[in-house]
């Protein structure tokens, strides 16, 4: 019976049976971590979106709300809208106080522009005309150019938008629907977000 | 055997844990990081939206709460909604002082019209409502305007002008409080402007033709800001007064949100019930009879005058007549974003004129009969104003004798005087009846024109005013003060006042006296001299000048301001600036209290949100 040595080396065989279950364990680990921090990733690409559109959100239903729907133009595309604001610079409603109406100061115009992924807002004032008084669409003010012709020099609100459109789904409520995505530096599927935000005209 | 048992068991189960630990640590904690970032933004999104509908819902609760009880200031005190999740709170802010934005103001009195947004921004009668709610940790300020949407413009001044005021010739103010109540109040007359300008109000003409019962006001500081020629108003003189507060009219605003009313065509002469809208300039050939409200987008003309009751919005220049008679129920507030010249017809130049060229003498007395029943028509006015205010009322007395000089006395062709029946010598020799009757008649044989038919209409009106109620216009005296208490009109007022039960049951005293102090109330109107005085009732707003000419009485107020967007009215005596307020050629004014405090003047339909300010 031969002896056996406590420094005896470990078979083939048993180098090989560990090294699989070693490389089995560190694969189902690498996995793991691999797919948290994706869902980590994710989260947080989400979450990111997520927050930038509901600022977005919270800004355009605050306009709609405090807006009036008889100001409202939309391209044929649904990518972008216009409304009267009358907000002062200072975010300060103002309005005619004889009258109870709201005393215009611009209109705000939000569109989209697929080639660069950006929602953008520019306004066109409509202070020390007619318009601050009476309130109506874009294509009825000043030289009466349609909407379209506004649809430059904005400024970004919301990076990232894939689609857009603007919907009027039933009188005084407006619908916004949009999709973003992100694309995962650790993926080559980018992550993506579809939201849809309701607003209604109140004044 | 020991040892190997120990050397094979030993050195992988540690390193494996040590690897396995942090792994798991790290994605236990980017479960956590995801799944907390994920709940705050939720949760972030949910209060806020929640929020959003507590305050909505405090809004609600307080409108309940005013349209129950408009002078509600009480407020709310983290207010529980009903299924607890989530609070509001309102507080008002009365005082007007330290307004901050927090604070909710009342203004449906008309009392309370500024805020923290600034002076004069809560408009009368609506309220201001900042509305704080609170969901968890999550907190949110929501501003509302609530309201009727029925603007009114309350006036406590006859005259209220931003530039300078001019009084020409003949010249009465004086205030009441309503035209069926007795009680003469202390008329207001106020030039706004400020600075250390001198005649910012004025007044020439023959001694003894102004009557101010009351006082007269100018924030120039200079001495000489109110030249009167040395006349006192018996509520005295007040220089460096402080600046009234002009309510801001929005009629432009008020104008284009109604473009969508019923058209209103340049046909028609009575405005229909509800809103109507004339997008270009309107003429009216003949009187404009409001039953509703009317918004031009253009000039206004009409030649007679606006009756009924409503409001016309005007965005360019408005011109009138003025109206042949008086109705206590006409209530009519123009709003003229542009100058107003209210014309009135010259009647008593004319009826001058006419006792000048008619020299007929059918009762062969050597003075023309024209001339004679003009004259004696003056004295009889004058005579039953005097009577009436001294309270000298009863049958048989000298103003009920007097009556007749105006008006027949027994039946509708009764042309004779009872001065001269009952012998009245001491008071002088009246002995023709009938006048108002008598030069009605003369005037309609002569061709027709605007100021013939005025007269005549207005010589019809103030006959009936004097006319008796059993023979000649054939109803009770108490029939004559239904009729006045339900449609406004004068007929028979007079002599119902001063002969009670004749042709019907007793007066009580009290009807009796508040009959009388309505009869006095529509005399002094009548203005004793001048029976060629056009009437205009209810309110007149300009953003431009105003002139009056003609013997015009404006029953109401007169608010003249300027707001930049008007350039000088061009008149033949030279230009007239925006915010001028030029009287001439005998005008009065007679401040009506019930106009703008009257219990008429409460908003029309129910309180809503007018306006959704947006949230803080």
């Amino acid at each position: 019976m031969p002896r056996i040595s406590a420094n005896r080396a470990f078979t083939i065989a048993e180098v090989m049976i560990a090294a699989t279950v070693m490389l089995m364990l560190f694969g189902a680990l690498f996995f793991i971590c691999h797919q948290a921090t994706r869902a980590m990733l994710k989260g947080a690409s989400q979450s990111g979106m997520l927050a930038d559109v509901q600022v977005l959100g919270q800004r355009w239903r605050n306009a709609v709300q405090k807006s009036r729907e008889d100001s409202l133009s939309m391209t044929a595309n649904s990518q972008a809208m216009a409304i009267l604001s009358a907000e002062d610079d200072n975010g300060r409603f103002q309005y005619e106080v004889g009258a109870t109406q709201p005393r215009w100061q611009e209109y705000l115009i939000f569109y989209h522009v697929p080639t660069e992924r950006l929602l953008k807002t520019r306004s066109v004032s409509v202070l020390g005309t007619s318009r601050e008084l009476a309130s109506g669409p874009i294509e009825t003010y000043a030289s009466g150019d349609p909407l379209e012709d506004y649809l430059f020099d904005g400024k970004g609100v919301l990076r990232r938008v894939d689609q857009l459109a603007f919907s009027q789904p039933e009188p005084s409520t407006l619908k916004l629907s949009l999709s973003l995505s992100e694309k995962g530096s650790h993926s080559q599927r980018p992550e993506s977000l579809s939201l849809t935000i309701l607003a209604t005209f109140r004044n | 055997m020991i040892s190997y048992q120990r050397g094979y068991g030993s050195g992988f189960s540690l390193p494996a844990l040590l690897l396995f630990v942090p792994l798991l640590l790290v994605m236990v904690l980017a479960l956590f990081v995801s799944l907390t970032q994920g709940s705050q933004w939720t949760g972030r999104y949910q209060g806020h939206v929640a929020a959003e509908y507590v305050a909505e819902a405090g809004a609600a609760d307080a409108l309940q709460q005013l349209k129950a009880q408009p002078n509600w200031v009480r407020g709310f005190q983290n207010k529980a909604m009903i299924d607890g999740r989530g609070t509001y709170t309102i507080t008002f802010n009365q005082s007007g002082s330290n307004l901050k934005i927090t604070d909710s103001i009342n203004n449906f009195d008309g009392e309370h019209p500024d805020s923290a947004l600034g002076p004069e921004t809560v408009p009368d009668g609506t309220a201001l409502l900042s509305v704080a709610a609170k969901v968890g940790a999550y907190e949110k300020r929501a501003f509302f305007l609530i309201g009727t949407g029925d603007p009114i413009i309350r006036v406590k001044h006859a005259l209220l002008a931003s530039g300078r005021i001019q009084l020409r010739g003949r010249t009465n103010i004086r205030a009441v409080e309503s035209l069926a109540e007795e009680g003469n109040l202390s008329a207001l007359v106020q030039s706004n402007q400020e600075g250390h300008g001198t005649d910012m109000v004025s007044w020439n003409g023959l001694p003894n033709q102004l009557d101010i019962r009351g006082e007269v006001r100018s924030s120039s500081r200079s001495a000489t800001a109110v030249n009167l020629s040395g006349y006192v108003p018996t509520g005295g003189i007040i220089t460096s007064a402080a600046q009234v507060p002009v309510p801001p009219a929005g009629i432009v605003a008020n104008v284009y949100a109604k473009r969508g009313a019923q058209p209103f065509t340049q046909d028609l002469t009575t405005v229909p019930s509800g809103e109507s809208y004339r997008g270009s300039d309107l003429e009216v050939h003949g009187d404009l009879v409001l039953e509703g409200d009317l918004y031009v987008e253009g000039n206004l003309k009409v030649n007679g005058s606006i009756t009924g009751n409503g409001s016309v919005y005007v965005t360019g220049d408005s011109e009138l007549y003025g109206d042949a008679s008086i109705n206590a129920k006409n209530r009519v507030a123009l709003h003229s974003q542009g100058h107003v010249k209210l014309n009135g017809f010259d009647g008593d130049r004319y009826l001058d004129a006419r006792a000048a060229a008619d020299t007929s003498d059918a009762d062969g007395d050597g003075q023309p009969d024209f001339s004679r029943w003009l004259s004696e028509a003056r004295w009889a006015t004058e005579f039953i104003e005097s009577e009436a205010s001294a309270g000298r009322w009863g049958v048989d007395s000298d103003l009920d004798l007097a009556l007749s000089v105006l008006a027949p006395g027994l039946t509708p062709d009764d042309r004779a005087s009872q001065f001269q029946t009952e012998g009245h010598a001491t008071l002088g020799h009246h002995d023709v009846g009938a006048t108002l009757v008598r030069m009605k008649e003369r005037l309609g044989t002569l061709d027709p024109g605007p100021t013939r038919d005025f007269m005549i209409k207005k010589l019809e009106n103030l006959s009936e005013l004097y006319s008796a109620n059993g023979g000649v216009l054939g109803q009770a005296d108490a029939k004559a003060f239904e009729d006045f208490q339900n449609h406004g009109t004068i007929r028979g007022v007079v002599e119902g006042a001063n002969d009670p039960g004749i042709g019907g049951a007793a007066a009580t005293t009290e009807e009796l006296e508040r009959r009388r102090a309505i009869a006095l109330n529509i005399v002094s109107q009548v203005n004793t001299d001048k029976l060629g005085s056009s009437y205009f009732q209810g309110l007149i707003y300009t953003n431009g000048a105003f002139i009056a000419d003609n013997q015009v009485t404006v029953l109401g107020a007169v608010v003249v301001n300027d707001d930049g967007s008007q350039r000088a009215l061009s008149t033949s005596s030279g230009p007239v600036a925006p915010g001028d307020l030029l009287l001439r050629n005998g005008s009065n004014i007679a401040y009506v209290k019930d106009f703008f405090f009257g219990p008429q003047t409460r908003p029309r339909g129910p309180r809503r949100i007018l306006l959704h300010l947006g949230d803080g």
